[in-house]
C-alpha cells in the first residue's frame, strides 16, 4: 500500500480542519475559504473600527493590487475623504460616501484601509 | 464605421445603446448590467454605423473579465469614434476615463449623462466651460428620458473624423511631463510601429500596464523600468500611483471648473436608503419585499391561469370534436393543441408577472443592497456580496446570471457563483413550482420550496467554498442611487426576455408535445420510460414520467408540459399524489441545467468544470428528491 506523503496529510488535515471551522470556531493561520485572514496592518484606527456617522481621511491603504486598484478607481485612495454611512451587522461590510458615490467594501478589506477621524 | 459607447458602470450607455438601436440590450440599476459587447446598426443622417455598447470600465486599468474585454475591444478594433458617456452627478470621477481616453486620440464626443440627477444634487454643470477646458464637445442629455439623444447623435456626425483638439490646461506637472516625453521619443524612434499613439502608449508603459507592456521589444521595456525608477525616486510612490493621481488632481480640477454647486435638493432617497440597510429593518424589509414578490406573481399567475386555461380547453375540445377517435390526426391535433396550451395557459400566466417584477427590482437598484445585506452571511459560508448579484440574476434566468459573475474578479469565486447560481431556481423553473406546487397544494408549499432551495444553495456553497479554499479579494461595490423605473422601460425589457419564450421554447414546446403524441401513438415512449425507470422509480415517480426528465434538459418549462402531456390529463392533481408532486418538482429544480446554460457555462468556466457541476446539480438533485420522497410522509402524517 501506498503510503500518503506528508503534504498530502496536511492536505487532508488543512480541508477536515476547515470543513468543520463553523463548529471548532475560526482558527489563527488556517487557510480558511473566502475569509481575509491577513493580519490587520499595525496602524491606529482601521475603517473596520470606524463608527457610522463619522468622517474619515484615508491614510494608507494595504492591501492586493486589485482591491487597490478597485477602491482606487472608486475614489478611495489615501488622502481622500470618507462619510461612513452604515455597518451592517453579522461583520458585513460597510457603506461608505466617497465622492458622490456609495461603495459598499467588505469587512476584511475594511480592516486593511487605516484612516484617521476628521472632527 | 465603428462608434463606441464607453463610460463607468451604471452611467447609462445602454440606455443611450437602445434608444438608438431599439431595445436589444437589457438595462438595471446596478453597475456591471452589460458584461458584453452588443452591436447593432444604425442609421444616422443616411449612413449606417455600427453602434457598440461597452461593459462599463472605470478606467484603462481592468480589475475583471468584462473589464478587460472592453480594453481589448477599445486598443485592438479601430473605434471610429468614442461617445464617453458620464455621469453628471459623479463628475469628478467620471472624468478621470475621460482623460485617459482622450490620449487615444480617436475622435470622441462627452456626454454628460444624468443631468437631472446632478441637478438635484444641487450641482449645475456648465457644459460649454468644460468643452472648453477638455477641448472635446460636450453634450447634455438625460438617457432614461430619452432627453438630447437626437443631439448628440448629430454631434457625432459632425466630430467624425476630428480628433481631439489639444488643451493646455489638461498638462501634467512639468517633470512627469518631460518623462512621458522622454518616452514617446524613445517609441517614436523604435523600428516597431504601433497603431496607438506614443503619447497613449508611453503614460501607459510608466503606468506599468500589462496588456501594453506585453507589446513592445525589450529594449523600451527596460527603458520604461528606468524611467519609473526615476519617477518612483523623486515622488516616493510607485509610477502607477503617481500618474493615477495626476489624472484625479485634473479630473478633480475641470469638474470644480465646471460646476457651481448650490444646495442638494432635500429627497427621501436617503432616508428610504436609511431604512432599507438598517442593521435590523433592513432584513425585515428584504424578507417582507420578497415574501411580497411571491405572492404578487402567485396571485397575478394564478388569477391570469383560472381566466386563460378554461377558455383554451374550451377551444380545445371543440376542435377536437372535428376528429374522429384514435386517429393519427387526432393525435397530432392533440398534441399541437397541448404544446399551444401549455404555453399560453401554463407558462405565460407565471412568466408575465415574475418578469415583471423582477424588473422593478433591478430598475429600482435594490439588487446591490440585497448584497450589501448579505455580504455578512455569505462570508460565513466563505463568498462575499458581490457574488449575489448573479445569484439573484440566477431567479431570472441561468445564462444571464453566468455571464453576469464577470464582474467577479476571482477564478474561483465566478465559478462558485456560477454553480450558485444554476442551482436558484430561474423563472423558468419558478413557473414549474408556481403552477405545480402553489396551484395543486398551497402557495405556502411553494413558499416553502422556495426557501428549502435557498437552503441548499447556502449549504453548496459553504461546500464549494472549502473544496477549493482561497483567499479572495474582498467585497468593492458601487451602491448605485435609487431610480424610479419608467413604465416604458420596463414593459420593452420584460418583451425582450418574454420574447426568448415565445420564439425559442413556445415553439419547442409544441415540437416536443408532437413527438410525444406521435411516441404515444405508436408505443414508443415505453422505451425511454423503461430506461429512465430505475430513476423514476427510485423518486417514486410514476414511470411515464421518463419522458419528461429528457424534456427537461431541453428546457425547464417543457419538463412541466410534458407533465401534463405523459399523464394523460392537465388534473395533475387526481393522479399524483402530494409528495410525488413535489419530489418531482424539486428533481426538476436542482437537476442538470437546461441546454442554453450548459452553453453559457462551458463559455465561462470550461468544459471539464461544467460537466463537474452538471454530475454535481444531478447528484444534488436525486438526493433532494429522495429526501423529499421519505421526509415528507413523515411530516404529513404527523
Amino acid at each position: 500500500m501506498v503510503m500518503a506523503t506528508k503534504l498530502q496529510q496536511a492536505q487532508w488535515r488543512l480541508m477536515f480542519n476547515s470543513l468543520f471551522a463553523f463548529w471548532t470556531g475560526p482558527r489563527q493561520g488556517k487557510l480558511r475559504g473566502g475569509a481575509h485572514k491577513r493580519p490587520a496592518p499595525p496602524t491606529a484606527l482601521s475603517l473596520y473600527q470606524a463608527a457610522s456617522g463619522q468622517q474619515v481621511e484615508v491614510l494608507q491603504i494595504i492591501a492586493g493590487q486589485t482591491a487597490t486598484r478597485q477602491l482606487a478607481q472608486l475614489g478611495i485612495r489615501a488622502g481622500s475623504r470618507l462619510a461612513i454611512q452604515r455597518c451592517a451587522p453579522l461583520g458585513g461590510p460597510i457603506l461608505v460616501e466617497s465622492a458622490g458615490s456609495t461603495v459598499a467594501i467588505g469587512r476584511g478589506l475594511a480592516r486593511k484601509v487605516s484612516v484617521k477621524i476628521l472632527p | 464605421m465603428k462608434i463606441a459607447l464607453i463610460g463607468q458602470p451604471n452611467c447609462g450607455k445602454s440606455t443611450i445603446f437602445n434608444s438608438a438601436a431599439g431595445y436589444r440590450v437589457a438595462t438595471a440599476n446596478f453597475p456591471g448590467t452589460t458584461v458584453q459587447l452588443a452591436w447593432s446598426p444604425v442609421r444616422l443622417n443616411g449612413s449606417v454605423v455600427q453602434l457598440v455598447d461597452v461593459p462599463g470600465i472605470y478606467s484603462l486599468t481592468s480589475t475583471n473579465a468584462a473589464e478587460s474585454a472592453a480594453k481589448k475591444f477599445l486598443l485592438n478594433e479601430s473605434v471610429d469614434l468614442i461617445i464617453n458617456v458620464l455621469d453628471a452627478s459623479l463628475l469628478s470621477r467620471s472624468l478621470e476615463l475621460t482623460l485617459e481616453l482622450r490620449e487615444l486620440g480617436i475622435p470622441m464626443v462627452v456626454c454628460l449623462n444624468m443631468m437631472d440627477e446632478a441637478a438635484r444634487k444641487g450641482a449645475a454643470v456648465s457644459s460649454e466651460r468644460l468643452a472648453a477646458l477638455l477641448g472635446l464637445p460636450v453634450m447634455e442629455t438625460v438617457a432614461s428620458r430619452g432627453v438630447g439623444i437626437r443631439e448628440l447623435f448629430a454631434q457625432v456626425l459632425r466630430q467624425l473624423d476630428s480628433p481631439p483638439a489639444p488643451s493646455e490646461f489638461l498638462a501634467w506637472h512639468r517633470d512627469i511631463e518631460s518623462e512621458v516625453a522622454d518616452m514617446q521619443l524613445l517609441l517614436e524612434t523604435d523600428a516597431r510601429r504601433q497603431k496607438l499613439p506614443s503619447r497613449f502608449l508611453a503614460v501607459k508603459l510608466l503606468e506599468n500596464d500589462e496588456d501594453v507592456a506585453q507589446d513592445v521589444g525589450p529594449k523600451i521595456a527596460r527603458a520604461a523600468l528606468q524611467l519609473r525608477e526615476q519617477l518612483e525616486q523623486t515622488h516616493g510612490r510607485s509610477a502607477e500611483w503617481v500618474i493615477m493621481s495626476e489624472r484625479h488632481d485634473r479630473a478633480m480640477r475641470l469638474s470644480e471648473e465646471s460646476t457651481t454647486l448650490s444646495r442638494p435638493r432635500p429627497n427621501f432617497r436617503a432616508a428610504l436608503d436609511n431604512l432599507l440597510t438598517h442593521p435590523l429593518w433592513g432584513y425585515v424589509f428584504l424578507i417582507l419585499i420578497l415574501v411580497l414578490f411571491f405572492w404578487a406573481v402567485f396571485g397575478l399567475g394564478s388569477l391570469i391561469e383560472r381566466a386563460v386555461d378554461g377558455r383554451i380547453a374550451l377551444l380545445s375540445a371543440a376542435v377536437l370534436t372535428h376528429f374522429g377517435q384514435n386517429t393519427l390526426a387526432r393525435a397530432l391535433a392533440q398534441s399541437l393543441l397541448d404544446g399551444f396550451q401549455g404555453g399560453a395557459g401554463i407558462v405565460l400566466p407565471y412568466l408575465l408577472p415574475f418578469l415583471f417584477g423582477l424588473a422593478i427590482l433591478e430598475d429600482v437598484g435594490y439588487l446591490p443592497r440585497v448584497a450589501y445585506l448579505m455580504d455578512g452571511l455569505l462570508h460565513r459560508i466563505g463568498l462575499h456580496g458581490t457574488s449575489m448579484l448573479p445569484i439573484v440574476l440566477g431567479y431570472g434566468c441561468s445564462v444571464p446570471a453566468c455571464m453576469a459573475t464577470r464582474i467577479l474578479p476571482s477564478r474561483r469565486d465566478r465559478f462558485i457563483a456560477s454553480v450558485l447560481a444554476t442551482l436558484v431556481p430561474c423563472s423558468a423553473r419558478s413557473t414549474v413550482i408556481f403552477a405545480l406546487v402553489a396551484f395543486y397544494l398551497g402557495p405556502m408549499w411553494a413558499l416553502g420550496i422556495f426557501c428549502f432551495n435557498a437552503l441548499v444553495v447556502i449549504i453548496s456553497g459553504w461546500v464549494l467554498a472549502r473544496m477549493w479554499p482561497e483567499i479572495s479579494p474582498g467585497m468593492v461595490l458601487e451602491v448605485p442611487r435609487y431610480q424610479w423605473p419608467t413604465f416604458n422601460v420596463l414593459t420593452r425589457k420584460v418583451w425582450l426576455r418574454l420574447r426568448e419564450f415565445v420564439v425559442l421554447s413556445w415553439p419547442l414546446l409544441i415540437a416536443g408535445s408532437l413527438v410525444l403524441g406521435l411516441a404515444t401513438y405508436w408505443n414508443l415512449d415505453h422505451y425511454v420510460n423503461a430506461a429512465f425507470s430505475p430513476l423514476t422509480r427510485l423518486l417514486g415517480l410514476p414511470i411515464v414520467l421518463g419522458t419528461t426528465l429528457i424534456f427537461g434538459v431541453l428546457r425547464k418549462e417543457l419538463a412541466l408540459i410534458m407533465l401534463t402531456e405523459a399523464l394523460g390529463t392537465n388534473a395533475v392533481a387526481h393522479v399524483l399524489t402530494p409528495v410525488q408532486i413535489v419530489v418531482f418538482t424539486v428533481f426538476i429544480t436542482f437537476y442538470i441545467p437546461c441546454l442554453a446554460t450548459l452553453v453559457a457555462l462551458v463559455k465561462e468556466i470550461g468544459k471539464k468544470m461544467t460537466a463537474l457541476a452538471a454530475a454535481y446539480t444531478f447528484a444534488l438533485a436525486t438526493a433532494m428528491g429522495l429526501a423529499a420522497r421519505f421526509i415528507l410522509p413523515l411530516l404529513l402524517s404527523r
